[in-house]
């Protein structure tokens, strides 16, 4: 009888450690896949962001449609961004999907004095800022997303 | 017996699918963060913004990174930088660029 109590106090205690023991990895497995999924997310939001903003500076829109970059004799000029085509961004009803950025986004351009040439959506979440001449003078493209 | 065998069973599978999914989550390995690529980007922008002026100089690169909050240091030894090297129309232009955090 002494035994068999031993025995089965033995035995609960071995499966109570083993209990614990599962929790605490438990714990350990969903906080490792909450940070993996959480920098897959923000990895492709980044991506999104630096994608959206080479087509911006580098590309025109005459060529696609939405690119800033100045064309001049058949040559796109990636850093000199025409304020027509900045101009004309307002024209476009869902520009977070033709920049293929996140589903929460924004994008402002503002010249280095302060001078805001665009803006719109809203600034949540990561930011890329880029450099370019609007005109003549500096100005900043700002892309913002939200990791997802 | 036949009920404590099935309970045995379930609990094996059981934890079979927790070990399966355990290693499968621990075997991947969390994506880089871009934010250097973002950053090195950035100060070529800058610099391609000066030469665009014909204002290729530190202090030019350095008051259009300083405008959006990163701070800069030239020629610095420091254990995050990056190197940029670009010709200049009178001379080389060489550059490193510390991050500071």
């Amino acid at each position: 009888m002494r035994k068999a109590q031993i025995f089965l106090s033995d035995v609960l205690i071995a499966f109570f450690v083993l209990i614990l023991s599962i929790s605490l990895f438990q714990i350990f497995i969903t906080q490792r896949y909450a940070s993996i999924k959480q920098s897959y997310n923000c990895f492709e939001s980044q991506r999104a962001l630096i994608d959206a903003s080479e087509l911006l500076i580098s590309t025109s829109s005459e060529d696609n449609g939405i690119g800033l970059a100045v064309k001049m004799a058949n040559n796109v000029k990636h850093h000199q961004l025409s304020k027509k085509s900045i101009e004309m961004l307002k024209k476009h009803d869902d520009l977070g999907r033709e920049l293929a950025l996140p589903r929460h986004w924004g994008l402002f351009i503002y010249e280095i004095n302060g001078r805001e040439l665009f803006s719109a959506g809203k600034k949540e979440g990561l930011a890329l800022r880029r450099f370019a001449l609007c005109g003549n003078k500096e100005c900043v493209v700002e892309l913002w997303g939200k990791c997802e | 017996m036949k009920a404590f065998l099935f309970t045995t069973d379930a609990l094996l599978a059981f934890f079979l699918v927790m070990v399966i999914l355990s290693v499968m989550i621990m075997s991947r390995q969390p994506l880089p963060d871009l934010n250097n690529e973002i950053l090195f980007q950035m100060t070529q922008d800058a610099i391609e913004v000066c030469n665009l002026k014909a204002e290729l100089s530190k202090s030019c690169v350095k008051k259009l990174m300083n405008h959006v909050g990163v701070s800069v240091a030239f020629d610095e030894d420091c254990e995050t930088g990056i190197s940029f090297s670009r010709k200049k129309i009178d001379g080389s232009f060489n550059l490193l660029v510390c991050h500071k955090q």
